[in-house]
C-alpha cells in the first residue's frame, strides 16, 4: 500500500514538475513597465548607496565634510556653555588686588572702598553668611568700619562655590591671618561678644583658586563637603540613545533613520519596495543581511575618576554596550535577531567649571576603544574582528545627595571612526548622542 | 537563433531588454505553473509571477551557470522561495478549515498509471485547489523533494505538523483524483 502511495505521488510530482500554464495576458507589458521604473529608481538608489559607501570608506575627510555642521554645532554649544560658566564664575570672583573686579553693588555700599587708595586694594575678604555675603574692602591690617555700621552686600543668592582648590583655602586663610597678627578665626569667634560678632561681620574673598578671609568672625560652610574636592570617584552608569521612536506594531524601539544617513538599509526600509531588492543585490554581499531595523542601544558601565587641580579630572573605566537589530537575510522570509555585545574602555578628560551648592557642571572630551566580544545573527555566532574606535564629547551635571553619593546625567556625543562588519545603528549614524545617568561615589 | 542559457543570463545581468523579454517568453509558462501550485488561485499566482520576475531580473549577478537546465532550476527555486516568503509574512491564520481537518483519510488511493493518464492542467488545478497548508507541504515534499525537517524549518512549523499535513493532502488529492476519474469513466 505504501509503495503504491509513493508511486502515485511520484507520478503527480513528475507530471507537475514539467507542467506549464498560460502566462497572464499582457503580463510582459506590465512587467516591462515595472522594470523601467525599477531601473530608474535603482539607478538613483545605487548612486546614493555608492555615496554612502564612499562616506563610510573614505575616512575622516569625507565624514568631516558630511558631519562638520553637527560637530561644529556640538563644539559651539560646549564652548558657549564653558565660556558662560567661566564668566559667571569670574563675575563672582574677587581677585587679590585691584578694584576693577569688585562687585559694583558692594562698591556703592562701601564708602571707604570707593575712596580707593592703596589700602583699600591691599586686602579684602568676604564672609558667606547664609545666602548673603558682606564685603569689606579694608587695608591689609583691617581698618574698623565706621561707627559699627554693618556692611552687607548681596553678592550671590546662593552659597558660595567650593572649588577644587578649596582644600588649600583654609591654609591660605590661616596664613593671611598669621601675617596680620590676628588670632585664628575660630579663636576670634569664640572671643567675640555675641551681639557684636553678628553685626560686625567681615568680608572674605571667594574665588576659583581659593578663599581669603580676614576679620573677626568667620562663618564657615556647614553640611557635607562637596564632592568636587574629593580626589577620586567611582561611578556606575547606564545610558541609551535619546530621540528614538517606538513602533507600536512591533512593540519595540527602533531608531529612525536619519535622512542624511542614506544607506542601503535605509532604502531597504520601505516594506514591499521592489527597488530594495535590486539595490541590495548590487551593493551587498551574501550572507550579510540585506535589511535592518535597529533597536535602541543600551549601555552600562563603571567609571573611575581622579581629580587634579583646576577642576580637571581623568576618567576611565569599562562599558558594556548591547546593539540589537532586526535583520533580514537574502532569500529568507522573516526577520532574525542580531545582537552585538561590546566591551569598551573609555578615557576622558573632564573639567568642572562650575559649582553651585550641591550642583556642579562639567564638560569632557575623550575617546573609547571597544571590542565586540560576542555577535550573534539568527542564533549563529559571527566573528567580529578588530576594534571600534570613537571620539566623544560630553557635558554633565552632578547633584550631590550628601555624603559621598551624587547623581549625575551626561549627554554625550560620540563619533565612531570605523565600522563593524555587521551593520549596527552606529553604521547608519556614526555620530550618535547618548544620555548617561549614573551614581557617583566620591572618596 | 535560440539564446543559450548563459547568453540569456548575461544579457539579463546587463539589463538588456531583448534578453529580458526572451527570458520571460521562455520561462513564464513554467513559472506560472509553479506559482499556481503555491498561490492557489490565478490572480494571486499572476501577482506572484510578476514579483518573481522582478526579483529575478535584479538578482542575475548571483546566478552561476552550472550546465544546461541550471537557469531554469535557479529561477524555479527563487520563485518557490518567494512564494514561501509570502506565505510566512502573511498574517497567521488557521491553515486548514475544520471540516477538512476532520476529513477521513481516503481508503483507496489511485495507481501511478491512472495518475499518469490525467491531463497535467487538471492535476495542476487539483493541487492548486488544496487548502494552503496542505498544498504547500505537498508541493515541497512531493515535487521539490524536501524532507519534513527542511519543510518544518522553511515554514516555521514542527516536523509532525508537516507530516500530518502531507498525509491529509494526499488523502484529499487522492479523493479528488478518484472523483475525476469516476466522472470521466462514464
Amino acid at each position: 500500500m505504501k509503495r503504491n502511495r509513493q508511486e502515485w505521488t511520484d507520478s503527480v510530482g513528475a507530471a507537475l514538475r514539467d507542467a506549464e500554464a498560460t502566462p497572464p495576458a499582457g503580463g510582459w507589458d506590465r512587467l516591462a513597465g515595472a522594470l523601467a521604473e525599477v531601473d530608474r529608481r535603482a539607478l538613483a538608489a545605487a548612486s546614493a548607496a555608492a555615496d554612502a559607501a564612499a562616506v563610510r570608506g573614505a575616512g575622516a575627510g569625507l565624514r568631516w565634510r558630511i558631519y562638520r555642521r553637527r560637530i561644529a554645532s556640538v563644539a559651539a554649544a560646549l564652548a558657549v556653555v564653558a565660556t558662560g560658566g567661566y564668566l559667571w564664575q569670574a563675575a563672582d570672583r574677587l581677585p587679590a588686588s585691584g578694584p576693577a573686579a569688585f562687585d559694583p553693588v558692594a562698591d556703592a555700599l562701601l564708602p571707604e572702598a570707593a575712596a580707593g587708595g592703596a589700602e583699600s586694594t591691599a586686602a579684602h575678604a568676604v564672609v558667606a553668611h547664609g545666602t548673603h555675603a558682606a564685603v569689606d574692602r579694608g587695608p591689609a591690617r583691617r581698618v574698623p568700619l565706621p561707627a559699627e555700621t554693618p556692611v552687607r552686600a548681596k553678592v550671590s543668592a546662593e552659597p558660595l562655590p567650593a572649588t577644587p582648590s578649596r582644600g588649600g583655602a583654609a591654609e591660605e586663610e590661616r596664613t593671611a591671618e598669621a601675617e596680620r597678627g590676628e588670632a585664628p578665626a575660630a579663636e576670634r569667634a569664640a572671643a567675640e561678644p555675641d551681639g557684636d560678632a553678628a553685626s560686625r561681620e567681615t568680608a572674605s574673598v571667594s574665588s576659583a583658586s581659593g578663599r581669603r578671609t580676614t576679620g573677626r568672625s568667620i562663618v564657615r560652610r556647614t553640611g557635607p563637603e562637596p564632592a568636587a574636592v574629593r580626589r577620586t570617584s567611582l561611578a556606575v552608569h547606564a545610558g541609551g540613545v535619546p530621540g528614538t521612536s517606538g513602533r507600536g506594531d512591533d512593540g519595540g524601539l527602533y531608531a529612525d533613520p536619519a535622512p542624511e544617513a542614506t544607506s542601503v538599509s535605509s532604502f531597504a526600509h520601505a516594506p514591499g519596495d521592489v527597488v530594495s531588492h535590486v539595490v541590495k543585490v548590487m551593493t551587498q554581499r551574501p550572507p550579510r543581511p540585506v535589511e535592518y531595523r535597529h533597536l535602541q542601544p543600551v549601555s552600562v558601565g563603571l567609571a573611575v575618576r581622579w581629580g587634579f587641580s583646576h577642576g580637571l579630572s581623568l576618567a576611565t573605566g569599562a562599558n558594556y554596550t548591547l546593539l540589537r537589530s532586526d535583520a533580514r537575510l537574502e532569500g529568507s522570509g522573516g526577520w532574525v535577531d542580531q545582537r552585538l555585545h561590546f566591551v569598551g574602555i573609555p578615557v576622558r578628560l573632564d573639567w568642572q567649571y562650575l559649582q553651585r551648592g550641591r550642583f556642579s557642571l562639567y564638560i569632557g572630551a575623550g575617546g573609547q576603544v571597544e571590542k565586540c566580544v560576542a555577535a550573534r545573527l539568527d542564533g549563529r555566532r559571527i566573528d567580529e574582528p578588530g576594534v571600534q574606535w570613537s571620539l566623544s564629547a560630553a557635558a554633565g551635571v552632578q547633584c550631590g545627595l550628601g555624603g559621598v553619593v551624587a547623581l549625575y546625567a551626561e549627554p554625550e556625543a560620540a563619533w565612531y571612526l570605523n565600522d563593524t562588519w555587521l551593520e549596527t545603528s552606529r553604521t547608519d549614524h556614526p555620530l550618535s548622542f547618548t544620555v548617561r545617568l549614573g551614581v557617583r561615589f566620591s572618596f | 537563433m535560440e539564446w543559450s542559457e548563459q547568453i540569456l543570463a548575461e544579457g539579463c545581468r546587463r539589463g538588456d531588454a531583448a534578453a529580458r523579454r526572451e527570458l520571460y517568453d521562455r520561462y513564464a509558462g513554467r513559472l506560472m505553473a509553479v506559482c499556481l501550485r503555491y498561490a492557489g488561485d490565478r490572480a494571486a499566482a499572476e501577482d506572484l509571477l510578476h514579483d518573481a520576475f522582478l526579483k529575478l531580473y535584479g538578482a542575475f549577478d548571483r546566478f552561476e551557470y552550472r550546465g544546461a537546465g541550471s537557469l531554469r532550476a535557479w529561477m524555479e527555486r527563487a520563485t518557490v522561495n518567494l512564494a514561501i516568503e509570502r506565505l510566512r509574512s502573511r498574517s497567521r491564520r488557521p491553515e486548514v478549515a475544520l471540516d477538512e481537518a476532520r476529513m477521513p483519510v481516503a481508503a483507496e488511493e489511485p495507481g501511478a498509471e491512472q495518475v499518469a493518464e490525467l491531463p497535467r492542467a487538471e492535476l495542476l488545478r487539483m493541487v492548486s485547489e488544496l487548502p494552503e497548508g496542505y498544498r504547500t507541504v505537498f508541493n515541497l515534499f512531493c515535487i521539490e523533494g524536501h524532507s519534513h525537517r527542511e519543510i518544518a524549518r522553511m515554514l516555521g512549523i514542527n516536523e509532525k505538523s508537516s507530516s500530518s499535513q502531507l498525509s491529509r493532502a494526499r488523502a484529499l488529492l487522492a479523493a479528488r483524483v478518484r472523483d475525476y476519474m469516476k466522472c470521466h469513466e462514464r
